[in-house]
């Protein structure tokens, strides 16, 4: 599925929001959202974006959009810099793409009909009117498995999976080359994600769609991913086209990884608990931003920011240690193993 | 919002016996939502029950009646909901140290309001929401401790240890013989303490939640008691509602989706809590959740709900390795698995029904692949289909396929 031309590259995108305070709305500081991340997606695949709420994730995802304007580094789309695009053109040059918002019922216009709704950006993109808009509309609904006499309800009338299809019809409107998945099944049940996860799955092949699908569940990102990242505070520290479960070789993947309840009472009891939580990101640990949870920590850890390197096959990890530790996060642990408590 | 008195189907309190290690027994509740729409029919004969030193699991998803239950067994259901019939059998241990049995459905406001929050107690969904924002932390433990908790005896403690204290650090003093005889005092009276005044209940008050704090491993737990919700993180505030809810040593302990809000890591650390921490104070648990994941690894009992039917009750590990109703197995099979990776999920058509109008039958069956007549038609029994493993169910599968009823 994966070729490797690039869709989508990003270079030491960096992303600050300031801090403002007093009478004077003095810059107090600033939230490094996302700090010096550089990526590349390719055409056609699903990059998998995980980590704890707090992490930059989401604004990873919306600078990438321009939604929100990046603080330094380069967003470059096929081979041209998103940010240099201005006025007109950054219209034209959004067709390519879409995004998914996490919460269905928040990001539908609750006084606007269905059909309105998906059909907005192909009215004000001029693409179609009257008529032939509705007709476009029922055919992209129809794509979602949604029907006919469903165009001119309201989103109130639909259930949380049926809102979450009709964000994703709506993003498809444009046929865009590139859709941001910014947790699109966390706020449904089990059961209705299952039909989401196979229909962004099928929609993906019929169009050949590029995902950059955002979550904090593992294994949704596992099941939809063709690579992973993995996002601590700002900062990618994995970054694999295999197994994340199976070969994390940064010691927060691992713990992340162990962290996760598996439905399956065999495997009880893995976990290596992550002690603490995580740090603010106005000022993050100096050094491995990880080293003062981490149970491999070294001195080095401390002063050096570790940069991302290829361990091989593309897995790209950003620890000192990579490769040297026994992570030892699949080993059974036995139930009186010591809980964790904050140091 | 008590079912009426005088419907002679409910056996008296007294007639019913309990195994001697079953906590909490719920029996054919049914709890009724009149609203203008219609009445919704949230739980219909709910049953099972929690044995001594279990986690039980009530799992399901979003509108099933998870929480319902949990507030049917307070009777904590606000208007317009109304529970309507069943029973909820707490086995409770009375002064003398006998079992004695209650049917919560039964008990007076009054009661109710002893056992809420002492002898079972409850843990919300969302940390953010619950500690009430303008109160310290420490107040607000402290308040349910010093409501349900008699302090007598640790306030006649405390005296001693500061009389003892004082004698330690100034063997010299001149009136040491008058202290040694008020310990003296104070130790005679240990057996029956007379009422403390409010100012040293309160101080008792403050130690026990000091304690508490530590028990939930909360770090530094004496600056804690003097901080506001806002001032801790998302973690550390469940713990401070956990801390809140064992204050009193309760018997039961409910989480009602205690850890859903959370991060994975640190979910993890207070579900491990959770469980060391049931050991160390002989408690039960029951668990409110929707995810499986949270299930296997944490509890020992489960019952699947439905649309407001526990539709599956077994241990653990039975209903991971042989889920007979058709709905656990898709549940199951529509989990994204870390073990295997499948291009496609199998995946239960359909959306949970409207409770106003539940389907006929067995509630499942318009969504169900087995479905025929029947479960159009008549609810399935509640039926033992093997050693403690009971369903409602017209067509099991896993082990019991194709069995004749």
């Amino acid at each position: 599925m994966t070729s490797s031309e690039e869709l989508i590259q990003v270079r030491n995108l960096k992303k600050y929001f300031q801090l403002t305070g007093g009478v004077f709305r003095k810059v107090m500081g600033y939230v490094r959202a996302v700090d010096d991340v550089t990526f590349d997606i390719y055409r056609g695949e699903t990059l998998g974006l995980v980590g704890e709420s707090g992490c930059g994730k989401t604004t990873c995802g919306r600078t990438i959009m321009h939604l929100i304007p990046k603080t330094a580094g380069e967003i470059i789309f096929e081979g041209k810099d998103v940010s240099e695009i201005k006025g007109g053109d950054l219209r034209e040059f959004r067709k390519n793409m879409g995004i998914v918002f996490q919460d269905p019922m928040a990001s539908l216009d609750p006084r606007i009909t269905i059909k309105n709704a998906v059909g907005e950006p192909l009215l004000v993109n001029g693409i179609a009117k009257g008529f032939r808009l509705r007709n476009m509309v029922l055919e992209l609904l129809q794509k979602v498995g949604l029907s006919e006499d469903h165009l001119n309800r309201f989103p109130h009338e639909f259930s949380g999976g049926q809102r979450q299809r009709i964000c994703i019809a709506r993003a498809l409107a444009l046929n865009p080359k590139f859709i941001v998945m910014d947790e699109p099944t966390s706020s449904t049940d089990v059961s209705v994600q299952a039909q989401t996860l196979n229909l962004m799955k099928d929609l993906q092949k019929e169009f050949n769609l590029t995902y950059l699908f955002i979550s904090h569940n593992l294994s949704v990102v596992k099941h939809m991913s063709d690579r992973v990242a993995v996002m601590y505070l700002g900062k990618i520290v994995e970054m694999t086209p295999g197994d994340i479960f199976e070969d994390a070789m940064h010691p927060y993947s691992a713990a992340l990884v162990s962290a996760v309840p598996v439905p399956d009472p065999s495997l009880r009891g893995r976990a290596h608990i992550l002690a603490g939580e995580v740090p603010s990101p106005i000022n993050p640990p100096s050094g491995c931003r990880f080293h003062p949870r981490c149970r491999f920590a070294k001195e080095r850890c401390m002063e050096e920011i570790p940069e991302l390197r290829d361990m091989g096959g593309g897995q790209l990890v950003a620890c000192h240690f990579a490769g040297e530790l026994d992570l030892g996060y699949k080993e059974e642990l036995d139930a009186s193993s010591t809980l964790a408590v904050e140091a | 919002m008590v079912a009426s008195q005088d419907d002679t189907s409910i056996e008296t309190t007294n007639d019913i016996r309990l195994d001697s290690d079953t906590l909490l027994l719920v029996r054919g509740l049914k709890t009724n939502f009149y609203t203008y729409e219609g009445v919704v029919k949230a739980l219909d004969n709910v049953q099972f029950e929690l044995k001594r030193g279990d986690t039980l699991a009530i799992v399901g998803e979003t509108g099933c009646g998870k929480s319902v239950t949990a507030k049917s067994i307070l009777r904590l259901v606000d208007s317009p909901g109304r529970i309507e019939e069943g029973q909820i059998l707490f086995q409770d241990v009375n002064e003398e140290g006998e079992n004695v049995i209650i049917d919560l459905l039964q008990s007076t406001e009054d009661e109710m309001r002893k056992i809420r929050g002492n002898k079972i107690a409850i843990v919300f969904q969302d940390p953010a929401t619950y500690p009430n924002p303008v109160f310290r932390i420490g107040d607000q433990i402290a308040e349910v401790i010093a409501l349900h908790q008699d302090l007598s005896r640790d306030v006649l403690e405390m005296k001693i240890a500061r009389l003892e204290d004082a004698l330690r650090t100034n063997p010299d003093a001149e009136n040491v013989e008058e202290i040694t005889t008020r310990i003296e005092e104070y130790k005679s009276q240990l057996d029956s303490p007379p009422p403390p005044t409010d100012k040293e209940k309160k101080e008792a008050a403050k130690k026990r939640t000091v304690e508490t704090l530590k028990l939930v491993r909360m770090p530094s737990a004496e600056q804690t008691i003097n901080q506001y919700p806002h001032e801790l993180s998302g973690g550390m505030r469940q713990r401070a509602l956990i801390a809140m809810a064992l204050s009193c040593n309760p018997r039961i302990l409910i989480a009602d989706e205690a850890t859903t809000a959370l991060d994975v890591t640190v979910q993890a650390q207070v579900l491990k809590l959770l469980n060391v921490l049931k050991t160390e104070l002989d408690a039960s648990i029951i668990i409110i959740t929707h995810d499986l994941g949270v299930v296997a690894e944490t509890c020992t009992r489960v019952a699947v709900m439905y649309a407001g039917v526990v539709v599956e009750y077994t241990n653990t590990d039975e209903l991971f390795s042989d889920p007979i109703h058709p709905y656990t197995s898709g549940l199951l099979r529509a989990i994204p698995k870390i073990t295997e990776k499948v291009e496609h999920l199998l995946q239960i058509t359909g959306t949970v029904p409207n409770l106003i109008h539940p389907p006929s039958g067995c509630r499942f069956h318009p969504r169900c692949e087995f479905a025929t007549e029947i479960c159009a038609q008549q609810r399935p029994p509640r039926e033992e289909i093997k050693p403690a493993h009971w369903i409602e169910c017209h067509h099991p599968q896993g082990s019991m396929k194709g069995r004749k009823r």
